[in-house]
């Protein structure tokens, strides 16, 4: 009875991708977040398990209950309190919420990183007595399927009691109008607390339920993210019942797929189908769903987050840059090959700044591109690609960024249609996939053997080479940001609706911006491949896509040259401190950012500028409080 | 050129569903060039959405949307916009990080789609001349010149309308839909903008207005559609329809 077996043993995983899926509808509709970490804290949690059982030697039950009970109501509170309260009482917008959750997802996948290394675990503690029960007609089902099975029934069933209460009554007014909610004495605040608490309950759950089946590192449980999002999407975001059947359904079907086996290329992607079929049906979801973002009122996109533009423009401030760039010329060996990966990673930011800061489009995908643009100019380097002849090594980098320039568009094309939350989660999907069904799949990436070109072999000569692009790039890049095209992307950032009422055609200029990201993108992803000589699928992960966006937001969404000192900063801190601390400190920066806006280049410029020229005060006494303006500012601030 | 042989811009048979309700039922309307026409009616009487649907900014679940003739009913705002049609909108979406100069600069320079690659190898734009000198004469016509280097993040709501109608002017329209420009403004600055709305349609302009106040209606209007549920009521010379105490029972709510 193999279908049976395997139906049961997909019936698990569905289970779990329910249970996370719950966690984020749950969050979503009592905080109004998208919390992208949900991953991240069901990879804490497990970590958190396994360093109690394996390391600290706890009983499994006693480490299991601190976790679910004690750890992560502690981590959604915190969440609640530290990062997203403060950031909804001065009504940010979605993007810089959910920018924040992508802060907590890089600091949470930084600090694991920093504590436990990047190594995998394979002995995870599982929480269920791994015994099996024999069911009438031969069929054995493993005691954990049983209870996920069971955990899942009794939410379900308690979250549709609950909703009909009175309690739920109020739940479903702060979701609807939080602002209206609050006028009617109902206490948001805790309905939003509790939100996190039970969010994060659940994804500690999940992660622990799931970990003794994977490996346990940093990555792999983290990206449960995305099976969660696809159970949450396919729901559209509203209906658990929905979230719940699409999971079960899903985790079946991919368990299923395991039972045939094809030739060749076909066959390779069918074994990818069998762990990756939420990663599809996140994407086919994505593209094919319409009417999904139609309550949320996404308008502004990246403009909260952006430069104020109210600072003088500073003039030939590339000369240092310039210097400062050319030192690594002068160092040892080893330090230039390290600096060598600064220019490709600012290239790669500064696609990210062009889509993100100039335009307004958050893209949580530029891994995808920038690992395709590294495959394809090696392939094309090397071998040639498909039924494309060999180029010499130094076309083959643009002729390669060209060829993923149709990738792009592709991604782009939602983009005329989907704003904010749901375009983000469109460009994740798209650099999901990429990474899940082309760098890991061996009969692409195998023999891929990127090297600098071969005039460009001595280590000077080719930072010298990765400068010239990253400079040509950036005088394509500041061409975007001055003139009527200029104007344009600032237009279509700041009101699409506007813009369109000006005659700017939104679509259009849409789908270039995101051509030239990704070109730019995958360009940078070419010689970054090509810096360490060698094609590495975890450099294009699409973890790093987040690290990536992050460090952008914290150096300016819409300042390329914050993005060259974000890329040296990374680099920097990578060869100074053991691997992690960078991202923990993108994260921390990152979940701050809404207290520094404009990003940290701006802070520090804006704060130079009060030095030497303190801001003029306004004329006129200064505010005084009369007791009773003082009482009631009290009461206001609680 | 339509039956009426003037009409720049007009609607036949606009229907607009939203779920179980018709919020646009069965339409016509006109506006036509060198006159001000206005469309007035209650809250939720379907004025903005037949607007949009004028605008591009919806498309009518039926009938047609007509610029001098040409159907234009499946037209993004965009399109529109570059054939001539302008329009402001309720709620301001000035550009809040662009100067009163370059929001003007905007709507003047978009007249023509190309442009894009052009901009990026950094080649000058080819209207920049022409462009620039409309800016500057709409920066008088509306007395915007002192604010001509402020962020317009910066202006106060009245202001904000100002430049939304000065961008709109910018893209050197043939028909102008303004919702509500009254709205936000003092007494003295409505005074300038009857004056404004008149020069405009001297020019040969035809402009459509949605507005709730009365007085700008029989001071400034030709034409005045009265809508409520959806439908047009009556339509006519302004001081007619107004003295009719059943139109504005209904439709304005004013007890008889």
């Amino acid at each position: 009875m193999l279908v049976v077996d395997l139906a049961i043993a997909g019936i698990g995983i569905g289970a779990v991708a329910a249970l996370a899926g719950l966690g984020l509808l749950v969050t979503y509709r009592l905080t109004g977040v998208f919390n992208l970490a949900l991953g991240a804290v069901a990879m804490l949690s497990a970590y958190l398990l396994w360093w109690m059982v394996r390391v600290e030697h706890w009983p499994v039950g006693v480490a299991a209950t601190v976790v679910l009970a004690g750890v992560c109501p502690l981590i959604g509170l915190m969440l609640d309190r530290l990062v997203f309260r403060p950031l909804q009482q001065r009504r940010a917008s979605p993007a810089e919420l959910l920018t924040a959750t992508v802060g907590v997802f890089v600091l949470v996948v930084g600090a694991a990183f920093t504590l436990w290394g990047g190594q995998a675990r394979t002995d995870a503690p599982s929480v269920v007595p791994g015994s099996v029960l024999l069911l009438p007609g031969d069929i054995i089902v493993r005691t954990e399927t049983i209870v996920e099975l069971a955990v899942v029934a009794v939410l379900a069933i308690s979250l549709v009691v609950v909703l009909r209460t009175r309690a739920g009554l109020t739940v479903r007014a702060v979701v609807e109008r939080r602002e209206l909610a609050e006028l009617a004495a109902i206490n948001t605040n805790r309905v939003s607390a509790i939100g996190w608490v039970a969010g994060s309950m659940l994804a500690g759950l999940a992660g622990i339920l799931l970990a003794p089946s994977l490996r346990l590192d940093p990555y792999t449980l983290t990206l449960l993210v995305l099976e969660t999002m696809a159970v949450a999407v396919v729901a559209s975001l509203t209906r658990p019942g929905v979230a719940i059947a699409a999971a079960l359904a899903l985790g079946v079907a991919q368990s299923e797929i395991t039972q045939y086996h094809l030739e060749g290329r076909a066959g390779s992607l069918l074994r990818a189908l069998t762990s990756n079929l939420f990663v599809v049906a996140l994407l086919v979801a994505l593209l094919v769903k319409r009417h999904l973002d139609q309550s949320s009122n996404d308008v502004g996109t990246t403009a909260r987050l952006a430069l104020r533009r109210e600072l003088p423009t500073l003039r030939g401030w590339w000369i240092p840059a310039l210097v400062l760039l050319a030192v690594p010329l002068v160092l040892s060996p080893e330090l230039l090959r390290t600096a060598q990966t600064i220019p490709p990673l600012a290239l790669i930011l500064v696609s990210i700044v062009v889509l993100s800061g100039y335009g307004g489009q958050i893209s949580l995908g530029q891994a995808g591109f920038a690992g395709l643009g590294a495959l394809l100019a090696a392939s094309l380097a090397h071998t040639g690609f498909l039924w494309l002849p060999r180029v010499g090594d130094l076309v083959a980098i643009p002729a390669g960024a060209l060829l993923v320039v149709p990738v792009g568009l592709l991604t782009g094309w939602p983009a005329i249609r989907r704003r904010g939350l749901f375009l983000a989660l469109t460009t994740f999907a798209v650099g999901a996939f990429v990474a899940r069904f082309v760098f890991a799949q061996p009969e692409f990436v195998t023999g891929v053997s990127p090297a600098p070109p071969a005039v460009f072999r001595n280590d000077d000569s080719f930072y010298v080479f990765e400068l010239v692009c990253l400079g040509a790039a950036l005088v394509l890049v500041r061409n975007l940001h001055r003139g009527r095209l200029g104007r344009a992307l600032l237009a279509m950032r700041d009101d699409e609706a506007g813009a369109r009422a000006s005659g700017i055609d939104v679509t259009r200029l849409k789908v270039f911006l995101f051509a030239v990201s990704a070109f730019i993108a995958a360009l940078g992803g070419a010689l970054l491949t090509q810096s360490a000589r060698a094609f590495d699928a975890s450099t294009f992960d699409p973890v790093q896509s987040l690290l990536w966006f992050a460090t952008v937001v914290v150096f300016g969404v819409d300042s390329a040259t914050g993005a060259v000192l974000g890329a040296a900063a990374i680099v920097a801190l990578d060869a100074s401190f053991r691997p992690g601390i960078s991202t923990m400190v993108i994260g921390v920066l990152a979940v701050l950012v809404g207290r520094i806006p404009g990003g940290a280049l701006y802070w520090v410029r804006r704060s130079f500028a009060n030095l030497i020229r303190p801001p003029i005060g306004p004329v006129g006494p200064p505010v005084r409080l009369s007791p009773a303006g003082a009482m009631l500012a009290t009461r206001l601030r609680r | 050129m339509s039956a009426t042989g003037q009409a720049r811009l007009a609607a036949r048979q606009i229907v607009r569903v939203y779920g179980q309700r018709t919020v646009v039922d069965h339409v016509d309307l006109e506006a036509e060039a060198g006159r001000i026409t206005v469309i007035i009616g209650p809250n939720g009487a379907g004025k903005t959405t037949l607007f949009n649907a004028l605008a591009g900014a919806e498309i009518p679940d039926s009938g047609q949307v007509l610029l001098n003739g040409r159907d234009v009913t499946r037209l993004d705002s965009d399109d529109l916009a570059r054939l001539g049609v302008a329009r402001t909108f309720q709620q301001s979406t000035v550009f809040s990080s662009l100067t009163v100069a370059e929001n003007l600069r905007v709507g003047a320079e978009n007249r023509a789609r190309d442009g894009m690659v052009r901009g990026l190898v950094g080649l000058p734009d080819r209207t920049r001349f022409t462009s620039r000198a409309k800016v500057e004469d709409v920066l008088t016509e509306l007395g915007l010149r002192p604010l001509r280097d402020v962020q317009a993040a910066s202006l106060p709501t009245g202001t904000l309308r100002m430049v939304e109608l000065g961008r709109a002017l910018c893209t050197r329209p043939n028909v102008l839909l303004l919702d509500e420009p009254a709205s936000g403004l003092d007494d003295a600055e409505t005074e300038e903008l009857h004056q404004l709305l008149h020069r405009l349609a001297d020019r040969g302009l035809a402009l459509l207005l949605v507005e709730h106040d009365l007085d700008l209606v029989r001071e400034a209007a030709d034409v005045v559609y009265v809508m409520a549920a959806g439908a047009i009521l009556a339509s006519g010379r302004p001081e007619e329809v107004i003295r009719r105490a059943d139109v504005r029972s209904v439709a304005l709510g004013i007890p008889t």
